[in-house]
This record gives structure tokens, C-alpha cells and sequence, in this order.
């Protein structure tokens, strides 16, 4: 870098992606502070580690293969192509691209944004499954998550030349789909394989309100993931880029499908789908705060895939829509399918995700999604200039295919076999006694209380009354469904 | 003048001409295999440490009854190391048997099982 221009365009463009790697940590921050504070007191060391230790599992195998499967398969492949064979020489893990080099300095700060994205997605399914799933089967379906199917999702959906968004115009600035409906459509397959809680449904039906251990500290968890989430719209950008085309020299920052956007327009969007989001998860919970900033993250979230664009009102009142969705879908599955989402993450991410995507191939229908790689080969429509055009059925395709067919089926495939092996749940002793209790002793050994957790003191009782794990399952009405560890299936025997 | 042995770079007066800084360019592909098999023997690990884990964690609440494990580490009270070897040495001497033994409430209004 002998120019003086060119070099600082590019040292600002590495310290640019830099510094939204460290403000996106405090997402897992926010994760990690979220779901302890949701846990019960018996729960929270292990709901601590299955969130840390995500973090050297999914970034290890993000270096081994993730990163190269976002280069190596934006055509499917089979789609529009087949495999990119140059995405070896920038992203396969034995290339000189993916460590220190002098030639190129991007590459590394690049695939650290992604790989905060990948840890996001796997955090989202992490909350769901807290107080029985097994540590290891948990940081299996991580990897899954954060370093093959969500890398996929971007790969075809999330870059400029990925097939998705050349046929389908598909459109997802901010990550409705890719990060939060894949993560909510697996968080949903691995709570229906897993089974609720012990006690969570009553003999009835009746749905059992667990309670956080610590409501502020969960609160306070969303507050530090609202803060990440804003590096993480600043890292979805191109900071600078001529844009200009053939009218001439234009530089601007651009979306990730390098299409022009500014760090205004995203702030005034996130700032504002934020606060449609709180003041309608306000009033729908009836100012419950976990609920209320739920609402908050649901709002950001339903107006993320085009807030590169819409005007802030606009985005302020579909944040408003997805937190009331979020809400009442969240508690209508709860109740009618008898799913224990122990967070809220399913509807949160999930099933606002997949709306925030649907409304914004409305919304956006006929802007330009990405320069052309065909001109007018699009399946959905092309803009007078031959660029895939953003539409309503593209992106409603484009929501299934992420919260379906990226999202659920995978993560299903793999809860069961883990399942299958006896290795998905805790016993059902354990589980009772707590996941910290033999492991890792108490939280909080200064304090001695006497409440029961979450008003669960007697059906808990009645629950372990009712077994020695050697009859595991026999537990008067309070039968968990789902998976069956190994240990209690061998106690059955 | 004696030259060093040396593992990568020896000069950063060119900078233009240097391409990768790390030690042991070229060996790459050794690299990768190394990490791979050490991430797939993790998990592995995991798996095994967790059943063994979960083993004696039953044997022990077989032993004292999950109501007990309860009242010592589950939503009653939480267990300490210190809970466990006493239900342990009560289980020794043939004291204790399943299930929780209460005793007076605690200043704070709480029930503490024996041996707590």
C-alpha cells in the first residue's frame, strides 16, 4: 500500500469491521447474562457453560469450514452453479488468506464479524433448551447451527451473487431471516425432539409459569444484546464503496448486497423498530419487563430485513407488529402444542424473523436486490435495468427456506439421532435435583433461601416423591415428553 | 557472521514483498488436521465425561432419594460439596436413609434437612 488515499480507505475499512467484532461480543454478553438470569438458581452454572463454551466450538469450526462454505456455495450448488472453486484460495483454512498476511487485511476482520453472527444464531437456540439439555448434545447442534446452516443461509441468501437473491430477489439487509428465522426454526425443532421441562404442563394441560431466578439481570441481559445488535447492523454494511455505476464516481456505504444505504438511515431504523417494539410489548404484556424487552428485541428484529431502507414510522410500526406477534404466537404454541420455549426464543427470533422478512418483500417490492450476475434472469421479476427485483413471493420463499428447510429440518435430523443414542436430555433425576447441583455445587452458597423456584416447590416434590430414577417417568401427572436419557432408559431395562 | 536458523521472515525491510507473517508457511495443511482431530476428540471427550458424570450423580441420589437431592441441591436448597460428603459419611454409618429429614426452620423462616 504505497498510496496514501487507498491505504487509509483500506486500514479504516479493517479498524471499521474491528471495533463492530468487539461491540457484537457484547451480544454473547447479553446471551449469556439473559439466559442465567431466566434459569433457575439449581440451573445456572450449566446454563453459563453451554453459552461459553459455544463460543470456542463455534469459532473453531467457523476457521475449519464455515467460512468457506459462505464463499464456495452462493450457486446451492446446483442452482445457479456449482461449487466456486476460487473460494479455496480466500477461505479454506490451510490458505495464507486465513491468517497474518501483509497482501490482504480484510479477510480476517471479515470473517470475525461473520463468526459473531454465527455465535448469535447458536446462542438463540441455546436459550430455548436451558435446564435439561446436555451439554455436550447442546454444543453439537452449535456447531450445526453456527458453522454449516446458518453459513449456508448467508451463503445463498446473504450475499450479492448468492441464488437466492439472483432468482428470488430476495431481500434481508439485516438478518429477519438469516440469522433469526433459521435460529428460531431450530430452537423450535430442538424443544419439540428435547420435551418440556419437568412439571412445565401439568396432568390437565394447564401451562406452569417458571419464573427467571433474576428478572432485572434477564432484563439487563436484553439490554447488552440490544447494544451488540447495533454493532451488528454497523458490521452488515460496506463502509465505503463507489456506488456510482455508470453515472460516475459515488462512494457511499452499501448493504451486504452492495447496494447503497447510510449509517443514518440504519440508526434511525434501528433506534426506531426498537422503540415500536418496546412500547408494543409494553402494553401487550401489561409492562411485564422480560416481556417488554422482548418486545424490544422482536421490534429490531421484524424490521431488520429492510431497514436499510424503510422510512423510520415505517420501521417503528412493524416493530410494533412483530413484538405483539412475537407475544401472542409465543403463549398461543405454548398453550396449544404444549412447547416449552423456556425463553421466548422461537417466537422472538423466530416467528418475528420470518414476518420481519415477509413484510419486506412487500414493502420493498420492485427496489433492486443485487447487481445482476444474468441480467433479467430473476424468477419473481427484474427491474428496468435487468437487477432482481425485491417481491413478496420471493421473500415469503425466502422465509421458508430459513426457518424451515435451513432452519427446523437440520437440527431436527440431529436431535434425533442425539436422541436416539440417549444423549439429548439430562436424567430426569438429575433434571429434578438441578444440572448444578451434583456438578458443579451451589451458585450462590452466602444465600439461603427458602422460596420455592418459581412456585414449583410442590409439584417438583410430588415429581421426585414419585420416582428413584430407576422408575423414571412415573411422575404423577407430570410427565415430561420428549427425549429419555440414557441412564433412565437403562434404569427402565 | 552467523546466520540464524529461522522459521519464517528474517527481514521486514521489503513490506510490499512479504506476504504471509506466521511461522512454518507451508505446513498449513498439517495445521488444520492437528485442530480438526483436536475438536472432534473435544467433543468426544464431552460426551464421555458427561455420562460418567451423570452416572455417579444417580448412583448418589439413588442412594439418597432425588427428594433428598432436592432439598440439598434442587429448589429447596442448593448442595455444596460439603452437603454431599455429609449425606455421604450419614449414608456410611447407616443413619440416613431416602428421603429429606426436616428440621427446625432457619432464622430466616427456611426448613434445612439434617445433616445440612
Amino acid at each position: 500500500m504505497v498510496d496514501e488515499l487507498g491505504a487509509l480507505n483500506v486500514l479504516f475499512t479493517e479498524f471499521y469491521y474491528w471495533v463492530t467484532v468487539v461491540f457484537m461480543f457484547l451480544i454473547h454478553v447479553g446471551f449469556c447474562v439473559y439466559e442465567v438470569g431466566s434459569a433457575r438458581r439449581k440451573n445456572l452454572q450449566h446454563t453459563l457453560m453451554k453459552n461459553i463454551m459455544l463460543i470456542p466450538l463455534v469459532t473453531v469450526t467457523f476457521f475449519f469450514f464455515g467460512w468457506y462454505i459462505y464463499f464456495a456455495l452462493p450457486n446451492g450448488p446446483g442452482i445457479t452453479g456449482g461449487i466456486i472453486p476460487s473460494a479455496a484460495d480466500v477461505a479454506a483454512p490451510w490458505s495464507d488468506a486465513m491468517g497474518p498476511n501483509m497482501q490482504d487485511r480484510i479477510n480476517g476482520v471479515f470473517w470475525a464479524a461473520f463468526l459473531l453472527f454465527s455465535w448469535t444464531a447458536a446462542s438463540i437456540v441455546s436459550g430455548t433448551v436451558i435446564e435439561r439439555v446436555r451439554l455436550g448434545a447442546f454444543l453439537m447442534v452449535a456447531v450445526l447451527i453456527g458453522s454449516v446452516t446458518w453459513i449456508i443461509d448467508a451463503a445463498w441468501g446473504w450475499s450479492p451473487n448468492g441464488w437466492m437473491v439472483q432468482r428470488m430477489g430476495y431481500h434481508d439487509a439485516y438478518a429477519s431471516g438469516v440469522i433469526h428465522a433459521i435460529a428460531g426454526g431450530a430452537a423450535l425443532a430442538m424443544v419439540i425432539v428435547l420435551g418440556p421441562r419437568i412439571g412445565k404442563f401439568g396432568p390437565r394441560g394447564e401451562v406452569r409459569n417458571i419464573r427467571p431466578h433474576n428478572v432485572w439481570m434477564a432484563c439487563v441481559g436484553l439490554l447488552l444484546i440490544y447494544t451488540g445488535f447495533w454493532g451488528f447492523y454497523v458490521a452488515c454494511n460496506i463502509p465505503i464503496l463507489d456506488v456510482g455505476g455508470e453515472s460516475g464516481t459515488f462512494f457511499s456505504s452499501t448493504n451486504i448486497y452492495l447496494m447503497p444505504t447510510t449509517l443514518s438511515a440504519i440508526t434511525f431504523n434501528f433506534l426506531m423498530s426498537l422503540s415500536g417494539g418496546l412500547l408494543a410489548g409494553f402494553i401487550v404484556s401489561k409492562a411485564d419487563p422480560f416481556w417488554t424487552l422482548s418486545g424490544g428485541l422482536a421490534g429490531i428484529i421484524a424490521a431488520s430485513a429492510g431497514n436499510d431502507l424503510y422510512h423510520p414510522v415505517q420501521a417503528m410500526l412493524i416493530g410494533a407488529v412483530g413484538a405483539v406477534l412475537a407475544y401472542k404466537l409465543h403463549f398461543f404454541v405454548e398453550r396449544r402444542f404444549r412447547i416449552d420455549d423456556a425463553v421466548g426464543a422461537v417466537a422472538v427470533h423466530g416467528y418475528a424473523g420470518f414476518f420481519g422478512v415477509v413484510i419486506a418483500g412487500f414493502m420493498l417490492w420492485g427496489y433492486p436486490a443485487a447487481a445482476p450476475v444474468t441480467a433479467n434472469a430473476a424468477w419473481f421479476g427484474s427491474t428496468s435495468e435487468g437487477f432482481p427485483a425485491v417481491n413478496p413471493l420471493g421473500n415469503l420463499l425466502g422465509a421458508v427456506i430459513m426457518f424451515f428447510v435451513l432452519g427446523f429440518l437440520p437440527t431436527y435430523g440431529l436431535a434425533k439421532l442425539l436422541d436416539r443414542f440417549g444423549l439429548l436430555r439430562v436424567p430426569r433425576a438429575v433434571e429434578l435435583a438441578g444440572l448444578d447441583t451434583h456438578s458443579y455445587g451451589n451458585a450462590y452458597p452466602y444465600f439461603q433461601t427458602s422460596e420455592a423456584e418459581g412456585g414449583f416447590e410442590d409439584v417438583e416434590r410430588s415429581a421426585a416423591a414419585g420416582i428413584s430414577h430407576l422408575v423414571a417417568g412415573r411422575l404423577n401427572g407430570a410427565e415430561p415428553a420428549g427425549s429419555t436419557s440414557r441412564e433412565d432408559r437403562r434404569a427402565v431395562k | 557472521m552467523i546466520t540464524a536458523v529461522g522459521t519464517g521472515l528474517d527481514s521486514f525491510t521489503d513490506p510490499e514483498s512479504i506476504t504471509v507473517l506466521y511461522p512454518f508457511a507451508g505446513w498449513e495443511g498439517l495445521f488444520v488436521v492437528v485442530g480438526v482431530l483436536l475438536w472432534i476428540g473435544w467433543h468426544v471427550r464431552q460426551v464421555r465425561a458427561e455420562n460418567k458424570e451423570y452416572d455417579e450423580a444417580l448412583e448418589l441420589y439413588e442412594r439418597v432419594g432425588v427428594e433428598r437431592a432436592m432439598h440439598f441441591g434442587g429448589s429447596t436448597h442448593l448442595v455444596t460439596e460439603e452437603d454431599i460428603e455429609v449425606v455421604r459419611a450419614e449414608m456410611a454409618e447407616g443413619n440416613a436413609g431416602p428421603g429429606p429429614v426436616e428440621t427446625a426452620p432457619d432464622s430466616d423462616g427456611s426448613h434445612r434437612t439434617a445433616g445440612a
